[in-house]
């Protein structure tokens, strides 16, 4: 495991959630060429032996290629099996569902549609190349929050020379909108995976200027096709009190302001849970100042 | 190859034993027992709840001047008879009043019982005045007219009365009711008045008048009033004291702190939801609120029409 996923970890065991894939450094991301199109049969055994040297791996047929569906589905069995056993623990302690947080669950089919809202986006990704991402689908099974977005890129010059384009990434640094108090998360990018590349007679050198430039910039170059998640639910930062006036007993109008941070996050059957822990400083008269209210701590 | 899928067989089995393990372990909460369906769920913690719903009633009480302006009036009226060397004789009646003008005192809450149950969350709480004076006016009226004898003739007192009051125990009871009101989740208080028994505590030298109205009287008055203790029932009715009903209507429907929303902004876009509820439970450790969400409109869309390859 890599120290950046480790410090990822770490804070997965705070308030995030472990990331489907390892973060990919620009040397490892998930490579994956297909080419469909049968003109460029010939050239496949040419493209198979070329695509290990740019990500440095050996053939298929010999090994599981690290970044082969094979190698995915095991490395995400093992982060799964990992969690499970720390949520297995926790549980154990009576901490997986804190009895004292307020408890969001959205299901997998609201974040989807939420996220599906922002889409499609599309950028320019390098000067020769931009991507467009139309679909979005998220799961949050055994303690594993994952997304996967679909989409395309394609050559600006021509864009009828494209290839399907799947961005893989997890569900991280749930937090509450200082300003709005709505729920967001943040998806992290851990690899993506370029599929069936089509272009009259320019497959591979296209696609191989694509997969050299996205090698460079690892997946920075893609951030900004991965969209906002803003789940419809908000926390408040304070609870206003009217007061009684012109009775027996009078009361000025009060303020609770509370102050609420995202303590965990916890994907579990179908469901993205945050648990929210709110603290108040108690009741106080209203002012002006005092409807300033707290500022509402960020959390991962 | 095949240790690789050897491995994820292995690792699958794995998952499935854990994922039973976990589900075993699992509190109510977590398996959403009693919990509406719905594919939003927002469950308040019955501690919070509490929180609030005491931090809102005790709050607001946290040493609150309690200013009663014209209070009570309380009237005592009653004929007095007594023997005399003429016989059995009324001797007239009197009538004193008190009118308390104005009760200043502080008011301290202790700490409140709550009870998470139902669909709402009973609370008790008790409730101490303190530190309280009273301005009160005495009145006393003797009526010596059309009786037989008039021993004492009429006579008026009016006198100011200056007192503490001693600490006073009540208990503010009632309940709140927990409702979905729309997109969020309102606490209904339904709170009973607060009955305050006040005693009261004059000074010695307030008695003082009644003694110098029974001296001011005929010798033959005088001890007959003094024979028929209007002293100390006058005494007796002050310490009787006075009952104040404090009203709850200070005290509001209240938002809990997570609500829906019906409308969020991603990157410039404003997505608006339908948002319909699905139900309310309470359990004794929740409220759960659900809702189900539906698409209803794209307020600002930008970036809509992609101009690349369609997939």
């Amino acid at each position: 495991m890599s120290g950046e996923m480790q410090t990822a970890r770490r804070g997965a065991q705070k308030a995030g959630v472990e990331a489907l894939h390892e973060r990919a450094s620009p040397g490892n991301a998930m490579i994956w060429v297909r080419f469909m199109r049968p003109p460029i049969l010939l050239r496949i055994v040419f493209a198979l032996s070329i695509v290990p040297l740019i990500t440095g791996c050996r053939k298929r047929d010999e090994v599981v290629q690290p970044d082969s569906p094979l190698a995915s589905e095991l490395k995400l069995l093992e982060r799964q099996v990992a969690s499970l056993k720390e949520a297995v623990q926790e549980a154990g302690r009576g901490e997986l569902f804190s009895p004292g947080a307020i408890a969001i669950g959205a299901s997998e089919e609201v974040v989807q549609a939420v996220v599906g809202q922002a889409l499609p986006i599309e950028r320019p990704i390098s000067p020769d190349f931009a991507a467009r991402i139309d679909r979005a689908i998220v799961s949050f099974r055994s303690m594993q929050g994952s997304v996967k977005l679909e989409g395309r890129v394609w050559a600006i010059a021509d864009p009828a020379t494209y290839a399907d384009l799947i961005l893989l990434g997890g569900i991280h640094e749930v937090d509450i909108d200082r300003d709005t108090g709505v729920l967001q998360a943040r998806i992290a990018l851990d690899g993506f995976d370029v599929q069936r590349a089509a272009a009259a007679g320019m497959e591979f050198e296209w696609t191989k200027d694509l997969v050299r430039m996205l090698g460079d910039q690892g997946l920075v170059a893609l951030r900004a096709l991965v969209p906002e998640v803003r789940i419809p639910v908000g926390i408040e930062r304070g609870i206003d009190m009217a007061g009684a006036e012109g009775g027996v007993l009078s009361i000025p109008p009060g303020h609770l302001p509370l102050e609420a941070a995202v303590q965990r996050v916890i994907p579990l059957s179908g469901r993205l849970w945050a648990m929210i822990e709110v603290k108040s400083a108690g009741w106080r008269k209203s002012t002006d100042s005092a409807r300033g209210l707290a500022p509402v701590a960020k959390s991962r | 190859m095949a240790a690789t899928k050897a491995r994820i067989e292995g690792l699958k089995a794995e998952r499935a034993r854990l994922q039973e393990q976990l589900g075993a372990l699992l509190t109510d909460d977590a398996k959403l027992i009693d919990a509406p369906n719905g594919a939003i769920l927002i469950g308040v913690p019955a501690s919070l709840v509490e929180a609030i719903v005491s931090e809102a009633v005790t709050g607001p009480l946290r040493n609150v001047r309690l200013t009663l302006k014209d209070v009570v009036k309380v009237e005592r009226t009653d004929i007095i008879r007594a023997k005399t060397f003429l016989g059995m004789m009324t001797l007239g009646r009197y009538a004193l009043t008190i009118n308390v003008q104005e009760v200043a005192a502080v008011m301290k809450p202790r700490a409140p019982k709550l009870t998470f149950g139902g669909n709402r969350i009973a609370i008790d709480l008790p409730v101490s005045v303190e530190s309280g004076a009273v301005k009160a006016n005495l009145v006393f009226k003797w009526d010596g007219r059309k009786l037989a004898g008039v021993v004492c003739g009429d006579l008026t007192s009016e006198h100011d009365l200056r007192a503490t009051v001693p600490p006073v125990a009540a208990r503010l009871r009632g309940r709140f009711e927990v409702e979905a009101r729309g997109e969020k989740l309102i606490v209904k208080p339904v709170i009973a008045p607060i009955d305050l028994a006040f005693k009261i505590e004059p000074p010695p030298q307030t008695w003082d008048f009644i003694d110098e109205l029974i001296e001011s009287k005929n010798a033959v008055c005088e001890a007959a009033l003094r024979k028929a203790a209007v002293g100390r029932k006058v005494k007796d009715l002050v310490a009787r004291g006075f009952k104040v009903r404090i009203p709850s209507n200070w005290l509001h429907p209240m938002a809990l702190p997570a609500s829906f929303r019906d409308t969020v902004d991603v990157k410039g876009t404003s997505a608006g939801f339908a948002i319909t509820p699905s139900g309310v439970s309470i359990t004794k450790t929740r409220i759960w609120y659900g809702a189900n969400l539906a698409l209803r409109r794209q307020i600002k869309p930008v970036n809509k029409s992609p101009s690349g390859p369609a997939r």
